[in-house]
């Protein structure tokens, strides 16, 4: 369409989001803009020694050093820019024209930044785009920048609500870029950096720790594990640590190990609650629910005696559940611990996992059992998980879920009028350019990362904020204020809660119980199809049958799992060409070995409705499938479960014949016998043509397979019957359809358009999948 | 101005107001360019008509939310947020329903980054959103009759134009144009007769519509007050400082004798300046010469004629917007110049950080005129230059003999350019394609 350059992209997304911060600059504030300027007055006027326990605000420093030193030098800004009026400690809030514009304009300063790191990591990143085909590979970069660089919770809190969250992602992602580059210790040392600006970062420590345990240090034997590891382990220590020594020594220095008390007891304050004001949708939101529904039921039922929960009044504090027993910090910390350490521990055994992943589950452990979790804490699991869904495209349902729920769960924060609008714009925008950019670096279709599951779980969401925002004040007028919040942030718990489930399945998928699962769905759904208990339109006689549809998949090279497939449809018996149809997929079932139907069958057969519901008169009469029908070690190929899960009787035509679940039969002794019927099978062939046309293989009863053409090798024209037709028809329409080439003209126009499609959009050269 | 507009009946500056409404519109534009078929949908579906429904019910609707709204006298300055919002979003739906569709469809075909250009056009996103007026629905009603002659449907692209001028007197500055357009098209040389008749049939088409839209006035005799108001021949040949030849040259006209006959020579002047390519019109009634003559028409009307405010630059761009895809660097340039001709308002309005808002949609649309390959340094430099006059005039020293000295300088800068701007598209319509 038009061509643009890496550095036009950036330009144009950072002009764009630029201006749309500065002209956000008179929007509503939080109090942590007072906040913010409160930190730089203590910086400025008070020594090193006191700026921990400095008190004349409420709003106390509360950040680790790194951020006071920032702080620190945007006072040294500030004054240089003759703004002192801002440098000044007071209990009660400061604000003037001139504050707002340095604050909000020193957070697009460092927006700056934050577009840098994420086009640094976007277009330079050498793992990005490891799984995506080779054409799209550039597109798939451009996503990546955009989507992160657009994030909507980042800009609600940042440029609205007031924070500099951008500036410490971008930290992050340029330490997610070290460890793509395998520069280790780089990684450590920027994410220590990241530590001590906020602490809150320790969300990914864990993922860290798994990450580095398989793939910085090294295991070759038990001997030598010590010695080899040994000087790499203190190199990472040393960069862990070189940061800390700059953060706190300064203070050790002054005043020292009573600094270090100090900065510890303002950075973990003991006394909040479980929950911060506004629940974070995670389990502690759930428990607090149960608890609540519990006292209300026990107390109408008059069952004991209970207290009254004050959870629900919107102020941070310490509360004690009613009903259900009381939780501990220590008894989350031990939770958080327990469940990342299982999590990942299964990942370091399953194979070449990114470090995205890791980053992803170590922080959604953290914010879904943590201790007094904000709700702005998602864009810890958003930032990776927009790398790690571009990185493994199977996971862009996942991406789409959560980064609409980020959106629900950022919305309480604003709720000043003038603003409502511009969040649920730029919620809605960002979703639009979520769906756009997908599209742009997968062309496929959209339905298939919005699952009805989870736009019913949006609808609804939407629903609920709808109605807190502007029906809930006039139905109750005032009374019950928590009430719609608490539905929202319960609603958004149990989205998260699926989120995690669902990624935890999709995960370890390729794990034992998921491959057994699939196996046993496998047999049974074989079962049915054998009973022919799935309703199909059967053909018995071949004057049923005017139009014959061929569907064929390609794969791309580069990432198996992202497939072309292609359907055509011919005129029988006159083998008219009247329309080739081929769209894009993504297999999310790894290949199992005996089972490609998992793998396959579900994707062509959707597809296939697909085409019969956007062309109703395209409907085929019959299916022919590349593969085998019931010619099968179960007697049950891909074209029977294709056959069966679309309703059209289908017809297997292979090209290549495989053996060994005759040989499996008939015993490793009369191996020789099987193969010498074949080879006087394909000499008959050659020689002359049989009266037939084709031969039927009946070295075993019965007859399951016929085979039409055979060349050299074991490659020829093989037919077996699907779902829903007999063999004598399937071969027949098959002999009609053959004409004068290799395979069946359905078949091989759809093959021939799979793979074309393929070298256009992904790579240079389109490879076929192995079929068994 | 507007007299049935229920703008008239609230203060007309909003520059209280934060501007926070226009990044909404800014946001979802930058995704609308890339959802294709809503164009489409939108098109197909009779929104004009709505629309338009919509907005002069708006003194009902008013009426139904709040009666202090639209109280006489008392809802001058009324300014609680819930009326801020209604108002605001007065001003965005028609924006997205009328003017959007038709741009969009209008200009998309080569490249995708000219709807970005034509969404994002800052100066009526500013004009319109941040000083708070409704030019998106004049200029949307507009932009329909444009689509309406190039689809040779001229009754109903009349009709249209009779409504936006209807909503905005300022659309007179397109009329002669469109008159010429209709009319040359009409004009069969073999056939005077059928000519003459479907002559007769528009102008039957425009009289009925105006008459319609006329109504109530004339049931209730109020015509003249409402002329008097359209037409505000005693406020003076330009307001405030405007890039308009009589403002940017004062300096010398002012001492020269001809304040009393000064309304004679700036239609004289106008209609001189716009008779080129006007005649070149009616000879060769492309649908380039009418977009050409669109854009000479209404930027002699913008440098010449009596009582001009800067507001009126839009009527010259948003034709040139339409000429994108044919010269993309001296639209882009005009786009660029027109924006900095708008900075006295926003300066005006307290909103100066529009500014870096112009400032990265010069940087977006040099880079892209850059890209395509024909580029001057001209370009860069005079539009860099004019963002160096903005500069000095919020920080420039300030010359207490010269108060408006600044505003003068940028209104003079704009000015020359508009000229060129003039005198290029004037001499572009003579070439051959």
């Amino acid at each position: 369409m038009w061509e643009i350059s890496t550095k036009q992209w950036i330009l144009f997304t950072a002009s764009a989001l630029l201006s749309f911060k500065i002209i956000l600059i008179p929007a509503y504030v939080s109090t942590d803009f007072e906040v913010h300027r409160n930190w730089m007055a203590v910086t400025w006027n008070r020594p090193l020694a006191e700026w921990y326990t400095e008190n004349t605000s409420e709003w106390t420093l509360d950040y680790p050093p790194f951020f006071a030193f920032f702080e620190f030098a945007l006072a040294h800004v500030a004054h240089f820019l003759g703004i002192d009026g801002i440098l000044e400690i007071s209990s009660t809030p400061k604000f003037s024209q001139q504050i707002l514009f340095f604050q909000r304009f020193s957070v697009i300063f460092m927006d700056v930044f934050y577009i840098l790191a994420c086009a640094l990591y976007a277009f330079h990143s050498p793992k990005l785009t490891d799984r995506i085909p080779v054409k799209l590979r550039p597109n798939a970069r451009q996503a990546c920048f955009v989507l992160l660089a657009a994030l909507p919770t980042l800009l609600l809190c940042d440029s609205i609500h007031f924070q500099y969250n951008s500036m410490l992602t971008s930290l992050f992602l340029i330490s997610m870029y070290f460890v793509d580059c395998e520069r280790y210790l780089m990684a450590a040392l920027s994410f220590s950096v990241l530590l001590n600006f906020k602490h809150i970062y320790v969300y990914y420590a864990l993922g860290y720790v798994f990450f580095y345990l398989i793939n910085y240090f090294r295991f070759s034997g038990v001997a030598g594990f010590v010695k080899e590891n040994f000087p790499k382990a203190l190199l990472l220590a040393a960069s862990l640590l070189f940061p800390f020594l700059f953060s706190l020594l300064p203070f050790i220095h002054v005043d020292g190990f009573q600094a270090l008390q100090n900065i510890a007891i303002r950075l973990f304050p003991v006394s909040r609650g479980l929950t911060h004001a506004f629940w974070a949708p995670n389990f502690w939101a759930l428990y607090n629910f149960a608890d609540l529904l519990l006292y209300r039921i026990l107390s109408i039922m008059e069952v004991g005696k209970f207290d009254a929960p004050t959870y629900t009044s919107g102020l941070v504090q310490e509360y004690s559940h009613s009903v259900l027993p009381n939780i501990s910090p220590v008894g989350t910390l031990f939770l958080v611990t327990a469940v990342s350490t299982t999590v990942l521990f299964g990942l370091i055994f399953g194979k070449g996992k990114d470090f995205s992943l890791f980053a992803v589950l170590s922080a959604l452990s953290f914010f879904y059992f943590g201790y007094h979790v904000h709700e702005k804490a998602i864009i810890l699991i958003t930032v990776p998980m927009t790398i790690f869904a571009i990185k493994d495209p199977k996971y862009l349902r996942h991406l789409v879920h959560i980064s609409t729920i980020s959106s629900f769960t950022v919305f309480p924060l604003i709720f000043t009028l003038m603003e409502i609008p511009i969040k649920y714009a730029v919620a809605i925008a960002y979703f639009l350019l979520l769906l756009a950019m997908i599209k742009h670096f997968t062309r496929m279709p959209l339905w298939d990362v919005l699952p009805k599951r989870h736009v019913i779980a949006f609808g609804i969401l939407t629903i609920a904020e709808f109605y807190h925002t502007f029906i809930h004040h006039r139905l109750f007028s005032g009374r019950l204020p928590f009430a719609p919040l608490m539905a929202i942030s319960v609603l958004n718990a149990f989205e998260v809660t699926a989120f995690f489930v669902s990624l935890f399945w999709n995960t370890f998928l390729d794990g034992i119980i998921e491959t057994t699962w699939q196996k046993g769905a496998c047999r049974v759904r074989e079962q049915l199809i054998r009973d022919s208990l799935y309703p199909v339109q059967t053909i018995e006689d071949e004057e049923d049958v005017q139009l014959v549809a061929g569907v064929d998949i390609s794969a791309s090279k580069t990432n198996p799992d992202t497939v072309v497939i292609s359907m055509s449809v011919w005129k029988y018996p006159t083998c008219e060409h009247v329309k080739t149809v081929a769209d894009t997929r993504i297999l999310r079932v790894p290949y199992i070995p005996q089972y490609l139907a998992i793998r396959e069958a579900e994707t062509l057969a959707e597809f296939v409705k697909d085409v019969m519901k956007r062309f109703p008169h395209l409907r085929p009469d019959v299916l022919m499938c590349d593969g085998f029908g019931q010619y099968h070690s179960r007697d049950c190929g891909m074209a029977c479960h294709v056959g069966a899960l679309t309703g059209v009787p289908s017809i297997g035509v292979a090209k290549n014949l495989t053996l060994h679940h005759i040989y499996d039969n008939v015993g490793a002794k009369n191996k020789l016998k099987v193969d010498r019927f074949v080879d006087n099978v394909r000499l008959q062939l050659k020689s002359n043509k049989p009266a037939q046309s084709y031969i039927p293989f009946d070295f075993v009863l019965p007859v399951k397979l016929n085979i039409i053409r055979m060349g050299s090798s074991m490659s020829g024209v093989f037919v077996s019957a699907g779902y829903g037709i007999d063999l004598e028809l399937a071969t027949k329409i098959s002999v009609r359809m053959l004409q004068n080439n290799t395979t069946c003209e359905p078949i091989r126009a759809a093959d021939l358009s799979s793979r074309e499609l393929v070298r256009k959009h992904f790579d240079s050269d389109g490879s076929k999948k192995k079929r068994d | 101005m507007q007299s049935r507009s229920i703008a008239n009946l609230v203060p007309k500056r909003y520059s209280f107001i934060p501007n926070s409404f226009i990044p909404k519109q800014f946001y979802f534009t930058t995704v609308l360019f890339r959802t294709v078929p809503f164009r489409t949908v939108l098109l197909r579906s009779k929104f004009y008509i709505a629309a338009v429904l919509l907005h002069f019910s708006s003194i009902p609707r008013a009426n139904k939310i709040d009666k202090s709204y639209v109280a006489l006298t008392s809802s001058r300055g009324l300014e609680t947020i819930a009326h801020k919002m209604f108002m605001r979003v007065s001003a965005i739906l028609p924006f997205y329903l009328i003017y959007i569709p038709t741009l969009v469809y209008l200009i998309s075909g080569k490249s995708v980054m000219h709807s970005v250009f034509a969404l994002f056009y800052p100066g009526l996103l500013v004009i319109d959103n941040g000083h708070f007026q409704y030019n998106s629905v004049s200029l949307g009603l507009f932009l329909a009759m444009i689509l309406c002659l190039f689809r040779n449907r001229v009754y109903l692209g009349s009709v249209f134009f009779v409504a936006a001028l209807n909503y905005k007197q300022m659309e007179l500055y397109h009329a002669l144009p469109v008159f010429v357009f209709i009319l040359s098209k009409s004009v069969n040389k073999t056939e005077p007769m059928q000519s003459l008749i479907k002559i007769i049939k528009i102008g039957m088409v425009v009289i009925c519509s105006f008459i319609l839209l006329w109504l109530p006035f004339i049931a209730t005799g109020t015509i003249q007050d409402v002329l008097i108001r359209i037409f505000p021949f005693n406020r003076g040949i330009y307001e405030d400082k405007v890039a308009s030849f009589w403002c940017a040259f004062s300096v010398v006209l002012k001492r020269l004798p001809i304040q009393n006959i000064q309304i004679h020579i700036s239609t004289a002047m106008v209609l001189l300046s716009s008779s080129v390519s006007l005649v070149r019109l009616f000879l060769k009634p492309s649908t380039r010469n009418f977009k050409l003559t669109l854009v000479t028409t209404s930027l002699s009307f913008f440098l010449f004629s009596f009582h001009v405010h800067e507001k009126t630059i839009l009527l010259a761009v948003i034709p040139a917007i339409l000429l994108l895809p044919e010269y993309p660097e001296h639209v882009l340039w005009m786009l660029n110049i027109s924006n900095i001709s708008l900075f006295d308002l926003c300066l005006k309005d307290n909103s100066t950080s529009f500014v870096f808002f112009f400032f990265f949609y010069f940087l977006v649309s040099f880079s892209f005129v850059k890209n395509s390959g024909k580029t001057s340094k001209i370009h860069f430099v005079s539009v860099l230059l004019g963002f160096f006059l903005c500069a000095s005039q919020l920080y420039g020293p300030r010359i207490p003999r010269f108060p408006h000295l600044y505003q003068l300088g940028n209104a003079f800068y704009c000015c020359i350019h508009f000229i060129y701007f003039l005198i290029f598209f004037t001499l572009e319509s003579f070439r051959k394609v």
